[in-house]
């Protein structure tokens, strides 16, 4: 139970999937993500997915190759990704790794 | 001497001071090494900024070993931290695959990752967050990564946004 904060958690809410990111996400944290969005696409027919960054304090290149994977993947299918809750940190990060301008209208949410 | 004395000569001189730990190259590890790392920057008193620069660097290190160099199969990477006054390098050894070409892998974008999921932006990160990295590499020995951050100084990224 004390580990929940650094697993990552789903939320399906009709077609739109929530991912609730873990506090530290690195390439240990982030594993399964692919494989659930994957599933959820196939058979839940989502259109969007929400990574909710609310618990993030930590984030490596690793949420960069998650975001821009997903990007894709979603694309690919007619649907799109959105970020909530991000962080003063976070932003930066994503800032520097330059995600603005590879997914542009990228939706931020409360 | 007297006390401003005794100050001044340390600060001409600071001492070097080291710690070395090694982990196993499985990915439970690298939230390990970071806390490790941010635990001795203690002494240098980081700002918070700071602390999670060095504590990305780090991570981004460990999980190129991981993957990269030992491919997940468990062996030794070998981390020593060390600090002369507020100068902190943090240097991060694994005897793996090592890197062919690495003037390549240091670019933005490039990665050799099959699955698509990594966003080659790992040298980057190291490259933005620390002062200065240096990469030996030898292909079928392994690779060390040397990384360098004076600590305590103003947080010059932070002020130009």
């Amino acid at each position: 139970m004390a580990d929940q904060e650094y697993e990552t958690g789903y939320e399906l809410r009709e077609r739109e999937l929530i991912v609730r990111l873990p506090r530290e996400v690195d390439h240990h944290s982030s594993q399964g993500i692919r494989e659930v969005t994957e599933y959820c696409a196939r058979e839940r027919k989502i259109r969007k997915i929400i990574f909710d960054f609310a618990r993030t304090e930590f984030m490596d290149s690793t949420g960069i190759g998650i975001l821009l994977g997903r990007y894709k993947f979603m694309k690919a299918l007619g649907g799109t990704i959105a970020l909530a809750n991000v962080s003063r940190r976070i932003q930066r990060i994503l800032k520097i790794a330059g995600i603005f301008q590879i997914i542009p209208n990228l939706e931020q949410e409360e | 001497m007297d006390t401003q004395q005794i100050r001044s000569k340390q600060e001409e001189k600071p001492v070097l001071e080291t710690m070395y730990f090694e982990i196993e190259s499985y990915s439970h590890n690298e939230q390990l090494a970071r806390v490790v790392t941010a635990a001795y920057m203690t002494r240098l008193n980081p700002t918070v900024e700071e602390t999670e620069d060095v504590k990305t660097a780090v991570s981004e290190a460990v999980t190129n070993a991981i993957i990269h160099g030992y491919r997940e199969s468990g062996e030794k990477i070998r981390i020593w931290v060390s600090s002369r006054g507020q100068e902190l390098t943090v240097t991060v050894e694994d005897q793996g695959a090592g890197i062919v070409d690495v003037e390549q892998a240091r670019q933005p974008l490039y990665t050799t990752s099959r699955e698509g999921e990594r966003s080659g932006m790992g040298f980057t990160f190291m490259e933005t967050f620390m002062d200065s990295v240096e990469v030996e590499s030898e292909p079928g020995k392994g690779t060390r990564v040397i990384m360098k951050k004076k600590i305590g100084t103003e947080d010059r990224v932070w002020t130009k946004q």
